[in-house]
Parts: structure tokens; C-alpha cells; sequence
């Protein structure tokens, strides 16, 4: 296929970017910064909520994995390797601000302020009825998630990550993973489920 | 028959159960199917967070802030094993980029992204892009090297054979990249300045092994006789401006 034709070169691309940064090359790095700093940003956003630490997070994680850069063997994608130093990076923001007790979900997007923005991309007239109130209960319940807990939970529920990456990504067992998850779709059923049985 | 416990039910509705028991007796229990839809509609209100549209320097950005934060490598016996091929390798990245690119080899792409499975065609616009952040890189490339010449004086003379390497690399990408035929490098004032960077690059290669002072003074003269890093420079800046522009109307083509 074309298309692993062209992620095998990008790979080789980056295997030679690590390469020369490792042999000195200090601007080499920006290759994987330009292939990689975007999707991380997305990450970041999904799992901290507001530009700001989203900005922070991508910054740390490439200084981080420039510095660690000779303990990345080559046995995994950079992108996987740098992409769960990301992931580390926001738990650690999340720890240290305690960051979800500010999490809020709003339809008027300030990059300012921590607000998140709802997709829309599937806005029936059901969705539409989503109101403000709604959204605020939403957020009422991803508060009530550790970081851990969010973490885990965005990378199943947003991400599309299977449990077993999760627990790579975390460096946990997989039945932590999985128990992480279960507490974390508990705490918000318990708060959503109202929604669901007065419609 | 055991109905299917809450965990069981959240692995289901995540495609992770993994049991064809339970998969057996879902099939069978409109009780446990309900109560599936039940916890798959509450998940559903767990919105998708839409993450705002970032500027096309987004990278540039990145970056810049990060890059005069980065401290110099070690350079230990790793860097004596790849340092004669390092620019052979970074040589080797840019011909691969334009080969993939411009003359179409591939026609389609997969954003790095970590949830982009959906191919896109490159047009013409997001391939002259790619050309041109690439020359761009090329031309910051060439830059160092001719203020390295500039500078240069006859007792680094290993230094010099490293120079020459370089040269040779970056005159490869430079005739490649003039050739390319895409929007920007048909260009006359990028024609011009790639046809002049030739010139001097293919002299710098094509120095005595043995450098001396001489030689080093008239490479120094044709370089600044052509104004050429003044040159680079300006184009290189254009470029800059004008992958700006590209990307904000040309985003998602590639
Ligand atoms: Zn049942």
C-alpha cells in the first residue's frame, strides 16, 4: 500500500532525525517537533481542557524527550514513544494544579479561559438540546475524576486507545488499566444516567 | 443464566469483552441488551472535546520557544561513529521528502495524527507547500554553511573536509529542488538564487582536499561578490511568508 510505503519513509525520517540529534545535531530535532507537535497539542487540549497547559504540555514533552533522547532504543515509533511521554507530561500538570476541579465545558469557546469546546460535528436536533445546563452537568462529572481517572478515560472514550495501550502508555498492568477505566465510566454514569431517563 | 455484570457491560461497549460466552448470551438476553444501550447512551453524552484551530507557524512557534532551551548533546563515541554520515543522512531525509512529493511517487498521505486514518490526496498547492517548507529547510541548511565558510580559516583544515561534505549534500537537494518544477522553486527569483548557490556550492566541493589560505579567501570573495547570503536570506524569508499563506488556504489538502 502507498500509504505504509510513506509512513515507513517518515519513519526512517525520523530514525535519522534521532539519529543526527544524538550525533550532535541539535536542529535536527526540528523535523520531529514539525511531524509531531500538532497531534500532541490535540492531546494535551483533550486532557487538560484549555490551550495554556495544552502550550506547556507539548513544550515539556519535547524538552523531555530531547533529553532523554539516548534511552529511546528504536524498538518502538518515535511517535509512541514521544506520544506517551505526552501523555505523563499532562498527568503531571493535572496532579499539580488539580486541574479538573477548574474543567468546564462550554458552546463559546475562549482560548482565555478554561473552557472546552464541544464538538459539534454531530449536532442533530437532539444534540442541539444539549443546553448549557447539560453541558455544566458533563463537566460536574469529569470533575469527579482523578487525573488518572481522566487520563485513562480520554484515551479509551476520545482517543480510541484499546486497554492494553492504555496500560502501556500509563505503565500500569493491564487489569489497572481496565479498573481505572471502570471507575472512571462509573463516576460519570452515575451522573449522566438522569439525563438519559428523563428524555 | 448470569446476566452480564457492569464491567462486563463497559468492556462490551468499548469492543474489548473478549468472551464468547458472554458475547453468546448478550446475543440471547434482551435484559443485558437494554441495559447495554442504557450505558452506551450515557457515554454518548460524554461530549467529543474539539480542540480550536491552531495557527499554520504553530510549529515554528513550538519550535522557537523550545529550540535555544535545548542543551548541546554529548557528542561521545556515537557521534564519532555517524558524524561522517550525518550529512549524508540529513541529504538523504531532503532527497527523500522531494522524491516522495514532487515527482508524485506517492499520491496519498496519513497525517501523523494519532486518530487520522482517513487518506487525503496531495494536490498541487499542498505539494508545492511541502516542496517549499522543505527548500526552507534547505536554504537555513545552506545559510550555516556559508556563514561556516565565511568564517572558515586554513588551520581547520578537518573542519574544511567537513564543510566540503556538506556541500556536496546540500548541492544534491539544490539541483534537485531546482529542477522540481513545483510553483515556487519555477519562481525566477528562487531559479536564480538556487543557480547562484550552485555555483558556489559545487566550488566549495570541488576545493582542494588541502585546503589553503588562498583557496579559502577566493571562496569567501565569490560569496560575497554574489551578495548570495544576503540572497538565500530574503528568499528564504519569503518562503517563510509565504508557506504562511499556503497552509492557511491549502491546510487540508495535505
Ligand atoms: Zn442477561
Amino acid at each position: 500500500m502507498a500509504n505504509s510505503g510513506l509512513n515507513e519513509r517518515m519513519e526512517e525520517m525520523e530514525a535519522a532525525a534521532v539519529a543526527q540529534v544524538l550525533a550532535g545535531d541539535r536542529d535536527a530535532f526540528r523535523v520531529l517537533v514539525d511531524a509531531h507537535s500538532r497531534s500532541i497539542f490535540n492531546l494535551a487540549y483533550r486532557m487538560t481542557g484549555n490551550q495554556q497547559d495544552a502550550d506547556e504540555v507539548v513544550q515539556e514533552t519535547f524538552l523531555r524527550a530531547y533529553k532523554n533522547l539516548d534511552r529511546f532504543e528504536g524498538k518502538s515509533k518515535f511517535s509512541t514513544w514521544v506520544y506517551r511521554i505526552a501523555v505523563n507530561r499532562c498527568l503531571d500538570m493535572l496532579e499539580k494544579k488539580k486541574i479538573n476541579g477548574d474543567y468546564t465545558i462550554s458552546d463559546d469557546p475562549d482560548p482565555e479561559e478554561n473552557t472546552v469546546q464541544v464538538a459539534s460535528t454531530d449536532a442533530g436536533p437532539e444534540r442541539q438540546l444539549l443546553s448549557r445546563e447539560t453541558n455544566e452537568k458533563i463537566a460536574t462529572a469529569m470533575k469527579l475524576l482523578t487525573p488518572t481517572e481522566r487520563i485513562a478515560f480520554t484515551l479509551r472514550h476520545m482517543e480510541g486507545q484499546s486497554i492494553e495501550e492504555i496500560s502501556k502508555t500509563l505503565k500500569v498492568k493491564e487489569n489497572a488499566a481496565k479498573n481505572t477505566i471502570f471507575r472512571a465510566v462509573k463516576k460519570l454514569r452515575y451522573n449522566l444516567e438522569p439525563l438519559v431517563a428523563t428524555r | 443464566m448470569n446476566h452480564l455484570n457492569e464491567e462486563e457491560m463497559i468492556l462490551k461497549h468499548y469492543n474489548e469483552l473478549n468472551d464468547a460466552a458472554l458475547e453468546a448470551h448478550l446475543a440471547d438476553c434482551t435484559e443485558c441488551r437494554a441495559e447495554l444501550q442504557r450505558l452506551s447512551a450515557a457515554l454518548a453524552r460524554v461530549p467529543q472535546v474539539k480542540v480550536p484551530a491552531l495557527p499554520d507557524s504553530y510549529e515554528s512557534k513550538v519550535w522557537a520557544n523550545l529550540r535555544d532551551q535545548l542543551p548541546a548533546k554529548r557528542q561521545g563515541w556515537f557521534a564519532d561513529m555517524l558524524r561522517p554520515q550525518k550529512w549524508v543522512v540529513a541529504g538523504a531525509m531532503a532527497l527523500l521528502l522531494v522524491a516522495a512529493f514532487v515527482f508524485g511517487r506517492m499520491s496519498k498521505v496519513i497525517k501523523p495524527g494519532v486518530n487520522d486514518q482517513a487518506p487525503n490526496v496531495i494536490s498541487d498547492a499542498g505539494r508545492d507547500h511541502i516542496v517549499s517548507v522543505s527548500l526552507d529547510h534547505h536554504l537555513e541548511r545552506t545559510q550555516i554553511l556559508l556563514v561556516e565558510v565565511l568564517t572558515a580559516e586554513s588551520k581547520d583544515k578537518g573542519d574544511f573536509a567537513d564543510k566540503q561534505e556538506q556541500a556536496r549534500d546540500l548541492l544534491d537537494s539544490n539541483r534537485l529542488y531546482r529542477s522540481s518544477g513545483t510553483k515556487t522553486a519555477k519562481d525566477p527569483a528562487v531559479q536564480h538564487t538556487l543557480d547562484e548557490l550552485e555555483r558556489v556550492l559545487v566550488e566549495i566541493a570541488n576545493s582542494p582536499q588541502n585546503v589553503s589560505q588562498d583557496d579559502i579567501d577566493r571562496l569567501q570573495r565569490s560569496i560575497e561578490k554574489q551578495g548570495l547570503l544576503f540572497k538565500v536570506r530574503v528568499i528564504d524569508s519569503k518562503l517563510k511568508e509565504q508557506n504562511k499563506q499556503a497552509t492557511k488556504t491549502n491546510g487540508n489538502a495535505i
